[in-house]
């Protein structure tokens, strides 16, 4: 069964509507790993997620409020422990993952594939040969699944995440990839292939709307030209395009943009 | 700026280390912010105010108590409410009699009831409006039939069993109409970004 067949059957399992063989089947190949399966999982449980939104939403009456925080103050909180939110474990649906796990390998691979070496006795014409076959075997795989991927969390936005790509002439190598959880309130910002800035420099995010330049925050990226910001959400009208903006600034960052365009994109 | 000022303008993932640490300004903001949508789950399913108002006290107490126990690879902090909202509910629900008075309480209304009375939360946040919104619109794309199969599963938590035994329909039938209404719930969602 293709993956894209299984859709049906995960938004169903998701939703505890799967009869057991079903589900155990389908539990099998999901602990395999399959990212395309993974972020149609995200979908179906974020989208299941969103349906208590629809529900009236009378507010609580201030007797309930005044309950709760007088037992709190009475009784202190059970056994804290710091959760840690480190990079390594920030959330993030599965779609943005299967991406992101897609984009590294494709970088790796071309890298491993520009700075070969040549094993002892082996013709480097030879050599060269097999590294085009596979720089092109490994670009067009990881082309196809970094599409599907991408279209898996364009398709994930109605489910509240939405997702930007990132590109400029100013740095053709560049890539940034901008997710919005609309439903949790956070965007997610990497990038790939971006040069160092300047020195006296660094890169600044901006969430751009109805002429609004909001500062996302500043970035400085490391020898693979990767950065990771993340942030809330802020207040935008209703109903405008948003477009995403790296710029180079002053270091520190600034107020409002006086750099040149990087890379940007439009969320969808 | 007084504590609770301060936790107020920390995002949910903040808050709920805060809370994690004992803060209980940290717990206050986020009952602030999600105390309506938790009690409007509770209520779905409970369909009683006052036991409603117990189990959102309850909930926010459980964040309280067991607020170490989130884990934040597991969901965002408004689904993880949600999910012991809907599970806190679901076993009041089960260890109660009421079940039987719930599932013929005709009175209460349904997500497509609240559609036609327009009623929003003006104070929600607009990207939080923007996706009620469009649920909304997705249940409201549903036919009666299968809109009433999935509420009774996703909020009563009937089997397809339950449902087929209540509404006096086929298990097939119902098995049917939860599928193609999940599926067109879906779709109708996926077509509206696109």
């Amino acid at each position: 069964m293709e993956c894209r067949d299984r859709q049906d059957q995960i938004l169903l399992y998701v939703a505890g509507n799967l009869d057991e063989g079903e589900a155990a089947e389908l539990r099998q190949h999901l602990a395999g790993g399959c990212p395309q399966c993974a972020g149609y999982r995200a979908e179906a449980e974020a989208m299941l997620g969103m349906l208590p939104l629809a529900l009236n939403q009378p507010a609580p009456s201030p007797e309930a409020r005044r309950k709760l925080l007088d037992r709190a103050a009475k009784s202190p909180a059970g056994n804290p422990i710091p959760i840690s939110r480190s990079w390594d474990r920030i959330v993030l649906p599965a779609s943005i993952a299967a991406v992101l796990a897609v984009a590294v390998t494709l970088v790796a691979v071309s890298r491993l594939m520009k700075n070969p070496t040549v094993p002892p006795g082996q013709d480097p014409r030879d050599m060269q040969i097999a590294i085009l076959q596979k720089i092109n075997e490994a670009y067009a795989a990881h082309a196809v699944d970094l599409q599907k991927q991408l279209d898996a969390a364009t398709r994930a936005s109605v489910a509240g995440m939405k997702y930007a790509m990132l590109t400029g002439p100013a740095q053709p190598q560049a890539t940034g990839h901008v997710f919005i959880d609309t439903t949790g309130g956070k965007w997610y910002f990497f990038s790939a292939g971006m040069k160092p800035a300047a020195p006296g420099k660094t890169y600044e995010l901006w969430v751009c709307c109805a002429g609004q330049k909001h500062a996302a925050g500043t970035f400085d990226v490391d020898q693979n030209g990767s950065a990771k910001l993340s942030g809330t959400v802020p207040q935008l009208p209703p109903g405008q395009a948003i477009m995403l903006a790296v710029t180079d600034e002053p270091a520190g960052g600034v107020a409002a943009p006086t750099g040149h365009p990087q890379i940007a994109g439009n969320l969808q | 700026m007084s504590p609770h000022d301060s936790a107020s303008k920390c995002d949910d993932y903040e808050l709920m280390q805060r809370i994690a640490r004992g803060d209980a300004a940290a717990l206050a903001a986020l009952y602030d912010r999600h105390s309506a949508l938790v009690q409007a789950m509770c209520l779905r399913i409970v369909r009683d105010q006052g036991e409603a108002e117990d189990l959102l006290i309850d909930v926010f107490w459980e964040i309280w108590q067991r607020g170490q126990r989130y884990d934040a690879d597991r969901g965002a902090p408004m689904t993880y409410l949600l999910t012991v909202a809907r599970s806190r509910s679901l076993d009041r629900l089960r260890s109660s009699d009421h079940r039987f008075s719930a599932l013929n309480d005709q009175t209460s209304p349904s997500v497509n009831e609240d559609q036609r009375a327009g009623g929003d939360d003006p104070s929600a946040g607009l990207l939080i409006g923007e996706n009620r919104a469009r649920v909304r619109r997705a249940l409201a794309s549903l036919d009666a039939a299968q809109r009433e199969a999935i509420e009774m599963s996703f909020y009563d938590g009937l089997s397809h069993s339950q449902i087929a035994a209540k509404l006096d329909k086929p298990l097939g039938t119902v098995k049917t109409h939860i599928r193609q209404g999940l599926i067109r719930l879906r779709d109708f969602l996926r077509n509206q970004t696109e």
